[in-house]
């Protein structure tokens, strides 16, 4: 089969052309590929040279959102063909910004970050109350749940999703990773997460090495 | 002299380079802040008689019987903005259960929760849910209504994007005339990023910039041709001598767009905007959260800004750094630490004390207004800011003597 193809689909997210990826991606289903398969070899790799550049200032949030819109045009044609144990095998993040406060931005770069390093992400939004982030974790069993906070004052909530989820018996059950711009690895450590990150490209490293997968 | 004029001699002495008696200061405090300042203030057992009747600004043309910290602390810049949304539209407004969901003039449809939390904080910012500009197509057809219609200065306006919730705010001339005589006045308007994102959302609008940019840049100058009419009519009406400008070119670690991008689609119209505020006889004041790198602020200044605000210190703006480094091109106004040191535990003085004295040699030579590095939220202990206004009215004079916090400059 043609390798080729999948490295087109790798470029398409760097250079965000929608037409192009939609084309890449058809003719890689229709050559044959496994859906699983140009997700790995196609997009992960697009998204991560995508992410290294963003983290060395070489691109900005423009070009990191056309390339994550690129990649989630690939996506919504292969979600479709994909079996659900192949949505689970990499490990599931449930995301969200806490209560009170309604920033997306920061926590969607991040969503579609995780999605293009091949996670399956559940977004619950903006504004999340603490009882929807422990009925998410009943309901999909994630590996990991990512607490968002950008204000000072809704960042508190942070410590309220955790303390909701011990006192619920969970806390072994799924690992926790906070940011967001009122959040620092202080406060990460001060209210017992598992994990901090200060950007996306920096969220996706950490969420692979708690859930323990290794490139 | 009245106590209005001096306040703009003050202000305008640093404006130039100069010093004045004091470091002039001013503040936007959250409604959250302000309530639970008042509260305390009420335990305060010195409150005295003449405290008890202090006229507040905004508040006091709505509710009489509120304490103002404008007012309390003397400070000396009061912002008077009128309605500057792009259409001029009575808001639809829909409460419900939990929120209440509203349109603005913008185009855009924000959502905002009626009551506060079980901790008692509220969600003091909106969240934009729909957007009027759909597709880049769409921007060559929002169409601008007169940003001089005289409805926007003589009549009350339902407060849509700003404020603490939906409530019906007096006329721009009612607010001019309740605090004139008190404070040295500034303007303000958007300049195009604000604008464009209102109108098509953060996302959209910078998938647009780097797909479609010369729509965006079309787009952008409209936004500023409209600013500038809403420059012109508040500067006939308050004579106010200052202008400020809502940007935002950062966030926490860096830039929301590359250098090339601003200079691209932003600077230009900028650079007009500017123009015609000084042509106006205003200096222009530039407010940009998050880290703004030196070279952007650079590009700030050949725009022809004369001062920049808040410089928030959790990105990493640091006013003594900025101070060494643009001298009396560029005033400072801000750089006072709300989350990590106004925001300490309450008593928290030391932590204050170092933050606040160290920032204040930024204030030599003048080019320094005092102000936290951005709106004061309802995090912030009332003690612990009082405690700043403490600070600057002992160590605020000039010649500053700044003892063992004093540094070269």
């Amino acid at each position: 089969m043609d390798d080729q193809l999948l490295s087109e689909i790798s470029a398409c997210i760097l250079s965000g052309d929608l037409t192009a990826m939609r084309e890449k991606t058809l003719a890689a289903l229709d050559a044959g590929f496994e859906p699983m398969g140009i997700i790995q070899h196609g997009l992960v790799p697009g998204m991560e040279k995508l992410g290294e550049t963003f983290g060395r200032g070489e691109i900005f949030l423009p070009e990191l959102l056309i390339g994550a819109e690129a990649m989630k045009t690939s996506l919504a044609l292969i979600k479709p063909l994909l079996k659900s144990e192949d949505l689970k095998s990499k490990g599931t993040v449930v995301i969200g910004s806490v209560l009170g406060d309604v920033h997306d931005i920061g926590k969607n770069i991040v969503a579609w970050m995780l999605e293009g390093a091949g996670l399956n992400v559940i977004d619950l939004g903006v504004d999340v109350a603490p009882e929807r982030f422990i009925e998410a974790i009943r309901a999909n069993s994630p590996h990991i749940i990512a607490l968002s906070a950008l204000l000072t004052t809704s960042s508190h909530q942070i410590a309220k999703v955790i303390n909701r989820i011990i006192e619920q018996g969970l806390r072994d059950d799924v690992k926790v990773m906070v940011g967001g711009a009122a959040v620092s690895q202080d406060y990460a450590d001060q209210v017992g997460a598992d994990g901090y990150a200060p950007d996306a490209v920096g969220a996706v490293a950490k969420a692979r090495e708690l859930i323990g997968i290794h490139s | 002299m009245s106590l209005s004029a001096e306040k703009a001699e003050r202000v305008m002495k640093v404006m130039n380079h100069e010093e004045p008696d004091r470091i002039p200061t001013a503040e936007w405090f959250a409604g959250e802040f302000t309530t639970r300042w008042v509260e305390w203030r009420k335990t305060q057992a010195h409150l005295d008689s003449d405290e008890k009747v202090l006229v507040a600004s905004w508040a006091a043309v709505i509710d009489n019987k509120a304490l103002d910290p404008n007012k309390y602390y003397d400070l000396d810049i009061m912002l008077v903005v009128p309605n500057s949304d792009p259409k001029f539209i009575t808001p639809q407004v829909s409460v419900r259960d939990d929120c209440t969901v509203a349109t603005s003039g913008f185009g855009c449809t924000v959502k905002k929760r009626n009551s506060h939390l079980e901790d008692g904080y509220m969600a003091p910012m909106e969240e934009y849910i729909d957007f009027s500009i759909k597709s880049p197509d769409d921007y060559a057809r929002f169409e601008f209504d007169d940003p001089k219609d005289p409805r926007r200065f003589f009549a009350p306006r339902q407060d849509i994007l700003s404020g603490d919730g939906f409530t019906v705010l007096p006329s721009y001339m009612d607010n001019i005339g309740a605090v004139r005589d008190d404070y040295c006045l500034i303007g303000g308007i958007y300049e195009s990023w604000e604008g464009l994102w209102r109108t098509r959302g953060i996302a959209n609008a910078m998938m647009d910039m780097a797909r479609e940019p010369d729509k965006v840049r079309v787009f952008c100058h409209q936004l500023v041709d409209f600013a500038i009419g809403s420059m012109q009519e508040q500067v006939r009406l308050s004579q106010c001598q200052l202008m400020y400008i809502w940007g935002d070119l950062g966030y926490k670690t860096g830039l929301l767009f590359s250098p090339k991008m601003w200079r691209d689609i932003f600077f230009p119209p900028l650079k007009r905007l500017v123009r015609a505020i000084h042509k106006e006889g205003c200096l222009a004041i530039y407010h940009s959260c998050g880290r703004n790198p030196d070279a952007t602020i650079e590009g700030l200044i050949e725009a022809g800004i004369d001062g920049l605000n808040p410089l928030e210190v959790k990105a990493g703006m640091d006013a003594l750094h900025i101070k060494r480094t643009f001298g009396d091109k560029l005033v400072i106004m801000g750089g006072i630490d709300n989350a990590r040191a106004l925001g300490a535990p309450a008593g928290d003085y030391a932590t204050i004390r170092k933050q606040v004295l160290t920032a204040l040699n930024a204030a030599k030579g003048g080019g320094f207004i005092l102000q936290t590095d951005h709106t004061v939220p309802g995090s912030v202990p009332p003690e612990n800011y009082d405690y700043f206004q403490k600070l600057r009215r002992e160590y605020g004079g000039y010649p500053l003597r700044l003892g063992e916090f004093d540094q070269a400059l």
